[in-house]
């Protein structure tokens, strides 16, 4: 239930540097009066609040675990804790809301679900909205995500940005560092014999830590992507050469799989782009295909040229997807009810940045499907005139 | 018997690096900061180093810059541990002197084999 009043905002908002649609600049963080160090900021990070920006100024909000910090930098924000000031919300929001146009603060975030900690707000890496509240103030409801920023706006804060990930990824890297190394130790028997039993449990932890690793570095470049931070650094490629090169690294799994893979290549053809990115939407869409279809099915990609354009086109024949959910094909997390209902592991992230990545590149991606059938994907690249 | 000091502030990862080492027959000085790292190296001279890059106070990056720039610690091998994946950070660390790098999560068998190789080709 979105208050009325709430303004839906889904572009982000551009400014010398954005995370969530908020303009940031990094700086020490004042946090009522005590000055942090940008270290021991860093240690607070995945529990800190960042709010949008006031004319001129920064408001973020520092936070603890389990409280609500007041909030530093600009003082004519809104306080946490005070009347009207972010606290207790009522109802889960998504979307981004938009403070109103006179000077007020405009806010970032995205959707979420509502935690309440020790007395106050539970924050965690991840999002949540606000929303106008009553005179004049700001009410907020679910998980809040954080950088702590002050400073004047229009300070330096693509290091603030980079810092962020390059910190969240630390954070969650070094538990799993520890639970897949002391699977694997356990499960190579290092301190000692397991039973069959045993051996089986510790495997499926090993599994399971790979997968969350996967997840993580999916995560991760998804937030880089949305805020920004994801660079395309352009060369001079051939297609042909890379899809070559996908189809082959995914020929082992596909054989496993008792799926035919094959590529139909006519090249070269030369175009301008991200190499390490368009290896990453290759894999994903053959991967996809091939994790999407049965034994005996087949997967084939096509890539040539079409006048200005080098077209790609992957298709197989496996379980498709559902006609009412193609729409929803590229949202994040966005998971298939008919791949869900088969068990097909996944989170639902490769899509979104696939598409992201053929957008960066001036292309485009579609997708025709029918369930029990099969799917074509068709990516079109602008193509680079063959030196002659 | 080889000597390898080992630098985390994560107990865990620690314990972890050091059990595995231990068994592949080295001996450890496992530590949890910069600054006792760059000390157990002065003192105890070990042949080859693990260093986090990223610990409170001197970081991996610090210490391994410090040990390259001592004579007496010039010779040790480095490898650096971390999680932080960008770009600046591999170079961050090559151009400290480290001789490689693994990234977190790792698997302790790939880190024995990479201490084991550095030595190996360390000795031709």
């Amino acid at each position: 239930m979105r208050p009325a009043g709430t303004t839906r905002h889904t572009a982000p908002v551009r400014g010398a540097g954005t995370l969530c649609g908020t303009k940031i600049a990094a700086g020490p963080v004042r946090d009522g009066g005590t000055t942090r160090s940008a270290g021991s900021v860093r240690r607070l990070l995945v529990w800190a609040v960042v709010v949008g920006a006031a004319a001129g100024g920064v408001i973020a909000v520092g936070a603890r675990r389990g409280r609500i910090g007041p909030p530093v930098g600009d003082a004519s924000g809104p306080r946490a804790g005070q009347a009207g000031g972010p606290g207790v919300g009522d109802a889960s929001s998504p979307g981004i809301a938009r403070a109103g146009q006179a000077g007020g603060p405009r806010v970032g975030g995205v959707s979420g679900r509502r935690t309440e900690g020790q007395g106050g707000w539970r924050l965690l890496g991840g999002a949540g909205s606000w929303w106008p509240g009553g005179a004049g103030g700001w009410r907020a409801a679910g998980r809040l995500t954080g950088l702590r920023v002050v400073g004047p706006a229009g300070g330096a804060l693509d290091e603030a940005q980079t810092d962020f990930m390059s910190t969240v990824s630390h954070e969650l890297r070094t538990p799993l560092t520890s639970i897949s190394g002391y699977a694997e130790m356990l499960r190579d028997a290092e301190p000692g014999e397991l039973s069959e039993a045993q051996l089986r449990m510790v495997e499926a932890i090993v599994r399971n830590a790979r997968r969350l690793r996967e997840l993580v570095e999916d995560i991760l470049t998804q937030s880089r992507i949305e805020s920004g931070g994801f660079a395309t650094h352009p060369a001079a490629l051939d297609l042909a050469q890379l899809v070559e090169r996908a189809v082959s690294t995914l020929e082992p799994a596909a054989a496993k799989a008792s799926v035919g893979l094959r590529a139909e290549v006519s090249g070269p053809l030369p175009l301008r782009g991200d190499g390490v990115q368009l290896d990453r939407v290759l894999a994903s869409l053959i991967g996809n295909a091939v994790k999407f279809t049965p034994a005996a099915g087949t997967v084939t990609v096509r890539a040539e040229r079409r006048d200005d354009q080098a077209v790609l086109v992957i298709a197989d024949t496996g379980m498709g997807i559902p006609a009412s959910e193609q729409n929803a094909l590229f949202g994040r997390f966005f998971r298939a009810t008919n791949a869900l209902h088969h068990a097909v592991p996944g989170a639902g992230l490769g899509l979104a940045i696939t598409r992201k990545i053929v957008h960066n590149h001036g292309g485009t991606i579609h997708v025709r499907s029918t369930e029990n059938v099969g799917t074509t994907v068709t990516v079109r690249l602008p193509a680079e005139q063959p030196k002659n | 018997m080889t000597v390898v000091l080992v630098a985390d502030d994560d107990a865990d990862i620690r314990d972890l690096v050091a059990f595995k080492l231990e068994q592949a027959g080295f001996e450890v000085i496992a530590v949890e900061d910069g600054q006792t790292a760059l000390e157990q190296a002065r003192s105890r001279q070990p042949t080859l180093a693990v260093l986090d890059v990223s610990m409170p106070g001197l970081s991996g990056i610090d210490v391994c810059r410090m040990l390259r720039a001592d004579a007496a610690t010039a010779g040790i091998l480095i490898i650096m541990l971390t999680a932080r994946v960008q770009e600046q950070d591999v170079e961050g660390g090559f151009s400290a002197g480290a001789d490689d790098y693994v990234t977190k999560p790792f698997s302790p068998r790939e880190l024995v084999s990479r201490i084991q190789a550095l030595l190996s080709r360390a000795r031709a």
